[in-house]
Formats: C-alpha cells, structure tokens, sequence
C-alpha cells in the first residue's frame, strides 16, 4: 500500500475512489468489448452482403466469406477468451519469440506466399490462408513495449532509445515493404510510435521517431510510380475515373446513394461488381450505401469509442508496460481505421488496408481479436487507486 | 515499486497520451465532417451518377395490328416465331451447323456454310421460323447457334388482295400498300423496361424496375371482300390467259358508299416470300398506272351535255359520218391518218343519229359533234367534276394523279378528249367516276379502311369525302344509256343473268414509248343494278391479243364474272328478267 492510512474519513474516502477506479476499469473493459462486438456483428452483416455477388461468381457460392468469417470471428473469440484471461505481463517474457517467429512468418511468405495482384503477403494454410503481416502487429507492440520497458532508465540517451527501435521496426517494416504493403508498415509503425509515445522516452525521439518514419514513407512512395499515382489519385479522382480514380469514385457513388438513411440491408447496388473489393477495403461504403448516414456514422461514433477507450485503458494503466500495450494496441486499431476510413472518403490515399473487426479477413480478424483481448486485460488491472 | 513510481511519475507522459488522444479524436471528428459532405451535401449527385451508370433503358417492341377484310378474315397478322442465329466465332464445325441446320429451317446449306464462314460476328441462319423448327435446331446442341423471339408477319390470304394490303419487310416496317400507308397506326407505340444492370450487362436482382408495356398497333377493317377478292384476282389471271394480255385490273366498287370491295391484278406476288410471280408486281397498279381511257370516257362528255341541256336522250346529231376531220385534211387512209382525224370502229353510212344511238353504238363522230356543242371550259370542268386530273385521295400510297393534256394550242384535243384520248385516268378514277352516275350523280371518295380498332377496341370510323357532279336525272338518264349499251350494243357480252346491267366499252390504242402502238387497252366499267346500282365494276385489261382488242371482248366477259359475284356476295334482288 502506498497510501497511508492515517484516519477512518481518510481510509473510506481511499475505499471509495478505488472502488470508483475499479468502476472506470470495468466500465473500460465494457466499452471496448462492447464497441468491437457491435463492429464485428456490423462486419459480418456487411460482409455478407458485399462478398456475395463476387462470392457468386468466383467461388459459385454467395455465403463463401460469410463462412470463412463467422469461422474467423469463432476463432477469434477463442483466442480473445484466453487473452482476456492471461495477465499481459507474461508477454514481457513472450516477446522474444513472438518476435521471432512474426519475422520467421514474413521471410516465409516473400519465399513460399501466394502472389496476388502483385504481392506477395499470403501463406497457404490448407484450405485457409495466413496475412502474416497481421501477426506482425501485436508482434511489433509487444516487442517494443518489452524492449523499452527494459531499458526504460536509459531512455533519456537517444542512441539507447534509437538502437531497439530501429531494430524492431526497421526490420518488420522493411519485410512487409517487400511484400509489399504499404498500408500495413504505416499501421505497424504508427503503432510503434504509439509505443514509444507511451515510453518514458523523451517526447523529443518520438517526434524524432516519427520524423524518421514519414520521410521513409515519403521515399517509398514516390519510388514506385504505381505507388505514387495511387497515393496521389484520391486528390482529383474525376482526372482519371476509369484508372486511379475508379475505386474511389465508385465509393462515393455507393455513399451517395446511401445518402442519409440507405437503401437498406442487402439492397447495395456497388457490390454488383462497380466497387472494386467491396467486402474488404472498401466496406465502408457499402455500410454507408445499406444503412446511410445512420448506419456509416455509428460505425465512425463507435470508433472513436474505441479510441477513447483504448486510450483511457493506456492512460490508467497500472505499469509502464501495460500503458505501452494499450497505446500500440490502441493506435494499430485506430490509425488502421482512420487510414481505411479515410481513404474511402478521399481525404487519404487508398491504402488497401482493411477496416479493424468489420472488413472481411479471418486473419485479421482473429489477430485483431486477440489483441483486443490483450487491451481488456491492461483494462481489468487498471490503476486500484491514486493518491 | 520502481515501476509503480515510473507509472505515477509519468505525469509528462500522460498528459502526452492525452494531446495525441484528443488529435485522434479529433481525426474521426474530421471523418465525421467529410462523411456528411459525401452522404448528405454531394448525396443526389453521387448518387444520381450511380444511377446512371446502372440504370438501362431496353425498348419493347409492340405487336403489330392486323389487317381484316370486311368479315374479319385476317389479310394480314403477327404470330410468333424464332430467328435462329449464330456467333461464328464459337462454332465448332460449320459444314455441320450448316448442314443441320439447313436441313431443319429448309435453308440453303452453302448459303448458310458462307454466312458462318463470312468472319462477321454474328449472322442470321433463319429468320422467324415456326417455334417447333427452332426448337428442333436448338435440341442439336450446336456450339455457337442460339435463337431469339422474333415476331413473323403473315399474310393468311396468300397472293388474294396482296398489292393491296402491301408488304411489311422482314423487321416489320411496312413498306407497301396498305402496310405502308397505315404503318404508323398498325406500328404501335414501343414501351420500356427501366432496369439497374452491373458492368457486365448483367440485371441487377432486387433493383426496382418499371417497364412501360408497348401499345399494340391499331388493327385495320378493310372493305375488301375476300372471296370477292378472290373472283376478281382469279378472274383477272384468267382473263389474262384467254386474252394473252399483258395485264389486268379489275376495281369493285360500292356505289353508294365508295367502298372498295376488291381491287385486284395480275399478275401479283407472294407477299410471305417477297417475291413477285413472272412479270408481276408489289404495286397496286389500278391505283397507280395511267392510261388513256378511250370509249368509257364518252360516259362524261355525254353527261356534260345532258347536264348543261345542249342536248337530250333524244336529240337528233344529224350527218354523223365514219370519219371527222377537226384538222381539215387529217384523214388520208386508215395508216396514214394524222392528229385531227377521227373514225369510227367501224365504217358505216352518212346518217343522223340520236345521242342514244351514238352512245350505244360508240360513234367517235357522234360524240365528238355532241362535244362540240358544250363550251370547251365547261367539259374541262366537267372532267374535273368526275374526278379527272386529280387523285381520288383514296387511302393507298402512290396514287396516281391521272391527266388532262389538252394543250391550249391543240385544235384537236377537245374532240379527242371526248373519246377518251388527251386524258389519262388510272382504273380506279374511272370506277370512281361510275359510281357517281351509279349514286344519282354524287361523287364518293374511294377507300379501303372502313375502320382502325385500337387496343381498347375503340372504333374509329372514316367518313369519305363526297360532292355532286351531275344532277341527279342526268344521272338517272347516263344509267339509262349504260343499260341499253349492254342490253344491244357494244357491252353485250358485260350482262349478268337476272340482272340489269349498265356499262361502256372502251378500246384506246395503246400509247407506248414511241408514240401509239398497234396494241390497245380494252376496258369495260359498268353497275348493277341500273336503276339503283349497288356495285361499279371496272375491268382493264392491258394489250389483249388482236382477236380480243376490244373492251367488248376482253374486259367484258371479265366483268359479267365479277359483276356477278358481287351482287351474289351483297345478296342483291334481282331486278331482270334472266335472258
């Protein structure tokens, strides 16, 4: 006990602001199980309906993702049950190998992974294929989070602080450029520099940190010209409605149609084969075209939820790790939203990143809900009490 | 402990989370904003362009109307059929498709093999044959042949009333005759399916459509009679075999209403195959050809100068000869006549003849001096009264106008107007101009359609256009000659058994490309019965072999066969006494 006790008032007013904390903890916990269950189950509704016309047509099944993703969210509740359960301070020990085997998986998959529109990012896994770059996520969090948990007294020495950050990232962020996948490196490092912003490093190297980052994206992008066309399209997407523009355009036409209320559940026309990749980078504009304004701006209202949560979650964490967790977890969560969500709406460029809990994808889905688990656990052990 | 320290001595680091926190927040504020501006400010353009680019408009092709004759026997009709149809890129053996193909559609096995071989992208094997034959090819199996609905226009009375009730080409655009001339009314008004298709083309299922369903075309009541029909156009076809003539018109008529009850020629064509019998045609030529009228025409000078009162049934034409000459001189012998000679048929004395007479016997003289008693405007106008000069604006394309080519430097071109030279009519404007005398001398529009019945059954009817020409004794007193022409003079051979009838002869020398020909337009138009005719019947019949020269001999018997049928087809009394 920190506090010490010199009087009864003095003993109940500390039973009463640690029964208030274990209020917000729980109340926090609540949230964020509650805001990823109501975008899993929006997920899996539109999902269904905007895999179901490709669905038809490539796999002569119009359910074929809606399976595979009611049997990822199944997995997934598997391993978030066991996540909520395990005290996250055991990944401190787990990082290492977690680590390790996360860039096992992306050397494997730049050698044996399965190509598609010019990437490699796939393993086969018999009749299911693993996004390893998924795994990298949590891999990268906890790895970082571990590392400057252990050096935290020497944080004040940039090299110190530079040397494992550049390692850990430097190394994931490069293998999953060769895959390559552009939109995954900004979510892991984003999440990274959530990490480090959580540290007690210095503000200074994380903006430093962050600096770095960006110009390296900034190289990476204008060196492949498919890359920088890409990037750039979403500026003027009518300059090129049939090419760069096309996917955007159709988004906006599927939102536009949707208009305020939607044209309903199942009732999307953009999934008749207009909008490219409806079910997966591009959900949200069938949720706007189904449900509208309504159904789109609870999905925004429910991740902002998320992130406050998350936040809340990193800020009241018993321990420097913990708030590390919650922060990288929290940011991998939100910024992949914000990117994905952003980019459907024009005011980022198209990443081809997916939407946390409600694009089609059972790895992520299963990764994401693991590491949501994670983020329950720092929750539940919250700060008790503060003097 | 040390760690419980960092985590409460880490103020600086909260307050961090919290500035970074809040920029997140605030990013899905921002989102919030532009989602607003893309669902609800931009909304209707958005979602209109959507529309757009879904949104297909496919037309509906209306059943085309029918065309009955006055019993409701149809003419003309569409039925179902299939256009069997192949994609030669996707064939796999086109001596075969040909050859199956041929064999079950009755097509042409090395017409077919080119069309498949021909490298175009899609051709027609068949075009709107009967639903079992495209069944039968379609159970072949045949890779790259496939079949689409295409309605057939039928015509299920054959080659009967073909040139009147036209033609619709193959893709149902009326093109001649009646079928023309109605097009736009048996047409119909397409509709429209409205439907959302993906990229592909495909329909997009559960999209709202509408379609507007087509208006089938009016359907067209003729006043043709078919079995009436029938007895004139094979009665044309005989006459054309006894007489060795080129062609034949025969023109019903109802005299008091001026509907047409047959009209027919020959030789004709099978409007089914779009091909036309040897020598025949597509075109309704008693509508549409000239010619000079000859001894039928006597018939309005004569009722010019009854009607005007310079002369009467009885009023004696002294000194009638068999020749005339307007231009002095003219008359040398029979081959070296020039313009301004006139004969008559045949040579007789010097006499005085009443105008009976000359009407009964078709004295060219005798005419001609009544001619030239009537002012020579006044016979122009009378002409004109009969419908001369002028289409009879009868419901059919094409018509011809007819002419009156008297020059007003020609001395000679009144007295040969009189007799049916200087002026050209088509048969139809002189069964027009009959029938006047025959409706106690009011002129009737000819037509055809007595009425358009549309989708909702609502008739509408058509009232003719009608106008006196004679007075209506002038007339009774024309029919009176016309009788006695029959009963003793030129037209014996036009009576009817248990009917009297009226009518005139006529023979004109055939006008050909270099000036008149030896070979003549023998006619004969007639009523019956004479004192209150209910049919006009005009026979033309188009250089007859030189033994059959004469209206007498090859258009009269033609019209006894046709005159009767008609008066036995409306049920009219007989009014004669059978001899």
């Amino acid at each position: 006990m920190t506090v010490k006790v010199t009087s009864i008032t003095q003993a109940r007013t500390a039973a009463r602001r640690r029964s208030e904390a274990a209020k917000v903890n729980g109340r926090a916990a609540t949230a964020l199980m509650a805001v990823a269950a109501a975008l899993l189950v929006i997920g899996i509704t539109a999902t269904a309906s905007a895999s179901s016309a490709v669905a038809l047509a490539d796999r002569a099944d119009g359910w074929f993702f809606l399976k595979r993703q009611l049997l990822g969210a199944a997995v997934g509740a598997a391993v978030l049950a066991v996540t909520v359960r395990l005290d996250y301070r055991l990944y401190r020990k787990l990082a290492l190998p977690i680590y390790l085997v996360a860039v096992a998986l992306l050397v494997l998959v730049l050698v044996v992974g399965i190509e598609d529109g010019g990437a490699r990012r796939w393993l086969p896994l018999g009749p299911f294929t693993l996004q390893v770059s998924e795994v990298a996520k949590p891999a990268v969090v906890i790895a970082l989070a571990a590392v400057l948990e252990r050096k935290r007294r020497m944080l004040d020495q940039f090299g110190h602080f530079l040397a494992p950050v550049v390692a850990i990232l430097g190394i994931v962020g490069l293998l999953v450029m060769l895959e390559p996948d552009l939109g995954t490196t900004m979510v892991i490092a984003a999440a990274g520099l959530a990490v480090m912003l959580a540290s007690s490093a210095p503000a200074r190297f994380t903006a430093a940190a962050a600096g770095g980052s960006l110009v390296a994206g900034a190289l990476m992008a204008v060196a492949e010209p498919y890359r920088f066309a890409r990037i750039t399209g979403f500026l003027d997407p009518w300059a090129d409605p049939a090419g760069t523009g096309y996917q955007l355009i159709q988004g906006y036409l599927a939102l536009g149609t949707g208009g305020l209320f939607g044209v309903g559940l199942g009732a999307s026309r953009a999934r008749w084969f207009f909008l490219p990749n409806a079910h997966t980078d591009f959900i949200f504009a069938i949720i706007g075209e189904e449900t509208g304004l309504v159904g789109a701006g609870v999905v925004l209202a429910l991740f902002t939820l998320l992130t406050i949560a998350g936040w809340v979650v990193a800020v009241r964490a018993p321990d420097p790790f913990g708030r590390m967790l919650a922060a990288g977890i929290t940011a991998w969560f939100a910024v992949q939203a914000l990117i994905n969500i952003g980019g459907v709406l024009g005011v980022m460029p198209i990443t081809g990143i997916t939407l946390p809990f409600v694009s089609y994808g059972s790895s992520a889905l299963v990764v994401s809900m693991g590491a949501l688990g994670i983020l329950v656990n720092v929750a539940q052990r919250g700060r008790s009490a503060e003097s | 402990m040390a760690a419980r320290r960092a985590a409460r001595a880490a103020p600086s680091v909260r307050s961090r989370l919290l500035v970074v926190g809040m920029a997140l927040v605030l990013a899905w504020a921002g989102l919030g904003y532009r989602l607003v501006q893309v669902q609800v400010v931009r909304a209707a353009e958005y979602a209109e362009r959507g529309l757009a680019q879904r949104l297909t408009r496919k037309t509906v092709a209306p059943t085309r109307g029918k065309i009955f004759d006055r019993n409701g026997d149809p003419l003309a009709m569409t039925v179902e059929a299939r256009s069997i149809y192949a994609i030669p890129d996707q064939v796999e053996d086109p001596l075969l498709t040909a050859q199956e193909v041929a064999i079950r559609t009755g097509g042409d096995t090395a017409d077919l093999l080119a069309a498949l071989e021909s490298g175009r992208n899609f051709v027609y094997l068949a075009r709107q044959v009967e639903l079992d034959v495209a069944q039968e090819v379609e159970a072949l199996d045949l890779a790259g042949v496939y079949s689409h609905p295409e309605a057939k226009r039928v015509y299920p009375a054959g080659t009967v009333a073909a040139q009147v009730v036209g033609v619709a080409d193959i893709d149902g655009n009326g093109i001649e005759g009646l079928e023309y001339a109605y097009d736009s009314a048996l047409r119909g008004t397409p509709g429209e399916l409205v439907l959302e298709q993906d990229p592909a083309g495909r329909v997009i299922p559960l999209a709202p459509r509408s379609i507007e369903p087509a208006i089938p075309g009016e359907d067209l009541v003729t006043s043709l009679d078919l079995p009436l029909q029938y007895t004139a156009q094979s009665t044309c076809a005989d006459t054309l075999e006894r007489t060795g003539a080129e062609q034949c018109w025969i023109v019903v008529l109802d005299a008091e209403t001026g509907e047409v009850l047959a009209m027919a020629g020959a030789p004709t064509y099978d409007p089914e195959l779009r091909r036309a019998s040897d020598g025949g045609s597509f075109s309704n030529f008693a509508v549409r050809d000239m010619y000079e009228p000859g001894s039928t025409q006597k018939l309005i000078t004569v009722s010019a100068a009854l009607d005007t009162g310079v002369a009467d049934l009885d009023t004696i034409i002294p000194d009638v000869a068999d020749t005339y000459e307007v231009t002095p001189g003219a008359c040398r012998s029979n081959e070296d006549d020039i313009y301004g000679c006139f004969r008559d048929f045949s040579p007789h004395e010097t006499r005085s003849m009443t105008v009976r007479e000359v009407f009964t016997i078709s004295s060219n003289v005798g005419t001609i001096k009544i001619q030239e008693r009537i002012p020579r405007d006044t016979l122009v106008e009378y002409m004109r009264r009969f419908g001369q000069g002028s289409p009879t604006g009868i419901d059919y394309p094409g018509e011809a106008p007819g002419a009156i080519g008297i020059d007003p430097g020609c001395s000679s071109c009144w007295a040969s107007a009189a007799i049916g030279y200087s002026v050209a009519v088509t048969p139809l404007q002189m069964a027009a101009a009959y029938a006047a005398i025959a409706n106690d001398g009011v002129w009737i529009q000819p037509h055809l359609v007595t009425g358009r019945i549309d989708v909702d059954g609502e008739v509408s009817t058509v009232t003719p256009e009608t106008r006196r020409v004679v007075s209506e004794r002038t007339a009774w007193v024309m029919r009176e000659l016309l009788a006695s022409v029959v009963a003793a003079g030129t037209g014996k051979a036009a009576s009817v058994p248990g009917y009297r009838v009226g009518g005139k002869t006529g023979t004109a020398d055939k006008y050909g490309p270099e000036g008149y020909t030896n070979q003549t337009i023998a006619s004969f138009v007639g009523m019956a019965p004479i004192d209150d005719p209910k049919i006009v019947v005009a026979v033309v019949v188009d250089s007859p072999a030189p033994e059959f020269s004469t209206g007498g001999r090859a258009a009269a018997p033609a019209f006894s066969v046709v005159m009767e049928a008609a008066l036995h087809r409306l049920g009219v009394t007989p009014d004669g006494i059978t001899g």
